[in-house]
């Protein structure tokens, strides 16, 4: 401490080191720190004696760390000594290690992910009560105010949340924050994850408020009223008279079809031999009848009282009742 | 005959009989174990062994700054190793007066005892 000479490694200790440390690869963080804390002085001690170089004091660093494996009676890397062939054996053994060595170091593999997820998790419960739809507030960003502040937060979360896990901070007060944090954010996985679900799956179509409004909408077929859609259209002229076989185009002169429910619908056929889809209202079939509903079927019991100011008895001239097929005969 | 396959059965007990005398560190261990005619005991395997003993329980272990360089990491025997040394070492000199008969020098472990 109080001389410089071990302070500063020389670029062959470290290159030892570093290769020793690849070599022992597949142990855990904290195994493999403590080894290689341990080398380190032993390493410096050699070169403070300065007699003759670390590999061929030690063999290679391969070598060693084979040795070390095989007398601190940790697992072999694989075959010793060659380096391509033992760094082909840490490949193949690190990727074989989830499957091959069971769930605990398939845990403790997907380790950093959790620590990712117990940070969203624990800021989505932070504000999923603050608000006041709280079921719809929870989304991928949990909600702590403006966009930018809320995605601000979650990565602070994330960074504070790997930071602990990868134990940088060693103080007894983060310790046992880390086990509440796992403790909460083991609870409040399942809860949140099921209201995000069911969020992301309905929250388009619920009436919860103005946060709605910046969902896209889906591309709907079928006409709606008040988001709910419409399976008939019952037309009723000036003096209210329920009118059957109205047919009703769009702003383009298109057919208006309400696009619901095709199979329990009568077909109407035009004089030209084509179905018209858009003649209303809609004779459905009964669900357990084989005959067909009346057309005004669902009416029957409204009332609808004559226009003020319009002439009764003389119904709207008759032209207009057949539409002109051309949106430009339409237009004026 | 190649010493080194000897010591891989022994290593344990020559470690901890060196640690009985007086406690140490990863090198010192090694030294000790060199200048005690254990010339083939390789660095790694010392500290290895170290490392295993202690998470068997049978070594305490405690760090020492050092005035000269970085601290080091210290080993001593504990009730548990002197357990395993004494009846590790009972295993040995039987063993070796086994061996010792099997090769017919008996002027050897009869010196030992």
């Amino acid at each position: 401490m109080t001389t410089g000479t071990t302070v500063a490694r020389s670029h062959e200790a470290r290159s030892y080191l570093d290769r020793v440390g690849a070599a022992l690869a597949d142990l855990p963080e904290e195994e493999r720190a403590d080894l290689l804390d341990e080398l380190g002085t032993h390493v410096d001690e050699i070169a403070a004696e300065g007699t003759s170089s670390l590999e061929s004091r030690l063999g290679t660093p391969e070598a060693y760390a084979a040795e070390l494996r095989a007398a601190a009676g940790l697992p072999p890397a694989r075959a010793r000594g060659r380096a391509v062939v033992e760094a082909l054996a840490r490949l193949r053994a690190h990727r074989r290690r989830p499957a091959m060595t069971g769930p605990e170091e398939f845990l403790r593999s997907i380790r950093p992910a959790w620590w990712v997820l117990r940070a969203w998790v624990v800021v989505a419960l932070l504000t999923w009560y603050a608000q006041p739809h709280w079921l719809q507030s929870l989304v991928v960003v949990p909600d702590v105010g403006p966009d930018g502040l809320s995605i601000l937060a979650l990565l602070a979360a994330v960074v504070a949340s790997v930071q602990l896990g990868r134990r940088e901070l060693r103080t007894a007060t983060a310790t046992w924050l880390i086990a509440w944090l796992n403790v909460v954010a083991a609870l409040g996985l399942w809860p949140v994850l099921l209201t995000l679900n069911e969020a992301v799956h309905y929250g388009a179509y619920n009436d919860y408020g103005p946060r709605l409004a910046r969902n896209p909408e889906l591309p709907r077929e079928g006409v709606f009223a008040s988001g709910r859609q419409v399976t008939n259209l019952f037309a009723y002229d000036a003096t209210g008279r329920a009118l059957s076989d109205v047919r009703i185009y769009d702003q383009k002169g298109r057919p208006l079809d309400i696009g619901v429910a095709v199979e329990a619908r009568e077909v109407t056929v035009d004089a030209d031999g084509r179905a018209v889809p858009n003649a209303y209202p809609y004779r459905y079939f009964e669900p357990s009848v084989s005959g067909v509903a009346p057309a005004a079927a669902g009416s029957a019991s409204m009332v609808v009282p004559p226009l003020l100011g319009v002439p009764t008895g003389s119904p709207a001239p008759t032209a207009s009742a057949t539409p002109s097929p051309s949106p430009t005969g339409g237009k004026r | 005959m190649d010493t080194s396959q000897l010591l891989k059965g022994v290593l344990d007990v020559a470690v901890l009989a060196v640690l009985d005398q007086e406690d140490g560190y990863g090198y010192d261990v090694v030294r000790r174990l060199r200048s005690a005619g254990l010339d083939e005991v390789g660095d790694a395997s010392v500290y290895g062994t170290l490392r295993r003993l202690y998470s068997a329980g049978a070594l305490t272990s405690y760090v020492v700054p050092s005035d000269e360089g970085p601290h080091r990491k210290y080993y001593g025997i504990n009730k548990q190793g002197k357990a395993t040394l004494a009846e590790s070492g009972k295993t040995w000199l039987a063993f070796a007066d086994t061996m010792s008969g099997l090769l017919a020098t008996p002027s050897r472990s009869e010196g030992r005892r």
